[in-house]
């Protein structure tokens, strides 16, 4: 197994209030994570600190080649933060995903527009390129946010909860083009989802400060396991059959 | 008639200062409305006027002395946005009140009458002088260049700050220049309508680019092309009928704009209702 970035013994507070507490993680190539926990657990602290976004107190992330600048980790925004009214088209949106692999100065030319078309194909979303990004369901805004991460062409994306706001129907066709895409590259998903993610996912982690995996000794995923503790996530209140996490 | 106006050397003033502003207001007005920064650009406005009152104090130019007031009041949201806890649009409540009280009490220190303040609270475009012009110039070009090598990034990040972060691009530093080229903007506006109501020319202009374009750029354009118009017109209907410059300009633009917003409303509606009896009748 190759790793792409390795997370070792990180501690992480804000201020007086520790958020992460010895963390240790490697995330995998042509795997897809999900990280599981309560709010306030710690998931979007740990994104951040995979994205650079924040500096670990103690320990270390390291990236591992090909992983090497921004371009190489695409993110994927919770989609509900997005704003539905600001004047953009969906192509435009997913170019904007090119930000940072060249000089700002430079505008996008035929074959980054050819690159991000190809990206819309991707999450079949190709049919929409003029529309503008208001005039979308939050499920096909979601897709338009994946294909923004892909245009970069990164080794890695990391997803925050990608299906909190859509229906059930969207949320298995999420989890499935996910499934594509991890014949490619690496994913990390934030997630609240507990039904069907675990015939789609490689791995569970449980985050409540620290980090509990859910892979048993034969290398397989302990799907009842992950499930009480998905569940746990949820109902704070269920005690039994948490981890030892949660 | 209007070739009659434009004999008057204070009527071209006022024209170019006109389209001078109008440019500044498109370009920085457009992010200011799609970013909801206007009590932001109110904020650094009103604390502007801190510097006025300096000037009078010290019996320089006004306008020199808005410009660091209002350029320190910018840095200085953007700072408390990025390394505080303060509620954004309490620190800015009370950075507008600190400027305005500061202001009144350099007037009051100043000994003797004030001249002229009526015009830096409400403005008079017909009393812009030339080196006011150069300095808008200057701005307009400035402006320009900064649109035009840096157009993606500010996008980005007006649509999607989080995001942008984790694209590598300098959030604070890019919301700090802007901030800045806000604070430059309203000084700029400052002659032709006041400090009180400058964020008219920042919000109208782009409102209206809005009802007829959803790309940001030819928004842009767009309120450029309507702030010409607007202050244009406003300005010799003013003269006509000898009323306040800077008054008529905004009810004309808001006028005009609230004309505008009826139309589209109706020509959208009639449009849906035209979709709707298309599919009956198949």
């Amino acid at each position: 197994m190759t790793a792409l970035v390795q997370i070792n013994n990180v501690n992480f507070s804000y201020g007086n209030v520790t958020v992460l507490e010895d963390v240790t993680l490697n995330i995998e190539k042509n795997k897809l994570l999900a990280i599981v926990g309560p709010n306030g657990g710690g998931k979007s602290t740990l994104l951040k600190l995979i994205l650079r976004l924040l500096n670990p107190d103690s320990g270390s992330i390291s990236y591992i080649d090909p992983v090497q600048t921004v371009a190489d980790i695409g993110y994927v925004p919770q989609v509900s933060h997005s704003d539905r009214s600001f004047p953009i088209s969906v192509i435009d949106a997913v170019l904007l995903g090119l930000t940072g692999t060249r000089p700002y100065v430079n505008r996008f030319n035929k074959s980054d527009r050819e690159q991000a078309t190809e990206s819309l194909k991707k999450v079949s979303m190709q049919d929409y390129s003029q529309r503008q990004i208001g005039e979308l369901s939050e499920g096909q805004r979601q897709r338009v946010f994946v294909a923004r991460a892909l245009v970069s062409n990164p080794k890695l994306i990391l997803l925050d909860e990608p299906t909190a706001s859509v229906d059930q129907r969207i949320q298995h066709s999420l989890y499935k083009l996910m499934a594509e895409l991890k014949q490619s590259i690496s994913l990390v998903m934030v997630t609240h989802d507990v039904g069907e993610i675990t015939d789609y996912i490689d791995d569970i982690a449980c985050l409540n400060q620290k980090l509990h995996h859910h892979i048993n000794d034969t290398n397989k995923l302990d799907k009842d396991m992950s499930y009480y503790c998905a569940i746990g996530a949820r109902i704070d209140k269920e005690k039994k059959g948490k981890c030892a996490c949660c | 008639m209007l070739l009659e106006l434009w004999q008057f050397e204070f009527m071209r003033h006022a024209i170019y200062a006109a389209i001078l502003a109008s440019i500044a207001c498109g370009i920085v007005g457009t992010f200011v409305v799609v970013k909801r920064l206007v009590f932001l650009s109110g904020g650094i406005a009103h604390t502007a006027f801190g510097g006025i009152g300096l000037g009078y104090y010290l019996g320089w130019n006004p306008v020199l002395t808005m410009i660091p007031f209002s350029m320190a009041a910018a840095i200085l949201i953007s700072i408390i946005r990025r390394f505080t806890k303060l509620s954004e649009d309490s620190a800015i409540g009370m950075l507008w009140a600190f400027g305005m009280a500061l202001g009144i009490l350099f007037i009051g220190l100043t000994p003797g009458y004030t001249p002229d303040l009526f015009t830096y609270l409400f403005g008079n475009i017909l009393t812009v002088p030339v080196e006011d012009l150069l300095m808008m110039i200057g701005l307009d070009v400035l402006l320009l260049l900064l649109v035009l090598f840096a157009y993606q990034p500010f996008k980005l990040i007006t649509f999607d700050e989080e995001y942008a972060k984790t694209r590598g691009v300098p959030v604070f530093l890019f919301n700090m220049v802007f901030f800045v080229m806000v604070a430059l903007t309203i000084v700029m506006l400052v002659r032709i309508v006041g400090i009180i109501l400058v964020i008219s020319l920042l919000t109208i202009p782009a409102s209206i680019g809005k009802l007829f374009s959803s790309r940001l750029s030819r928004i842009m354009i767009l309120s450029v092309i309507w702030g010409i118009v607007l202050t244009g017109s406003g300005l010799i209907v003013s003269y006509l009928l000898d009323l306040p410059s800077g008054a008529v300009i905004i009810l004309l633009s808001l006028f005009v704009y609230a004309i505008l917003q009826i139309l589209k409303k109706i020509i959208s509606q009639m449009s849906q209702q035209k979709k709707v009896l298309t599919i009956t009748e198949g």
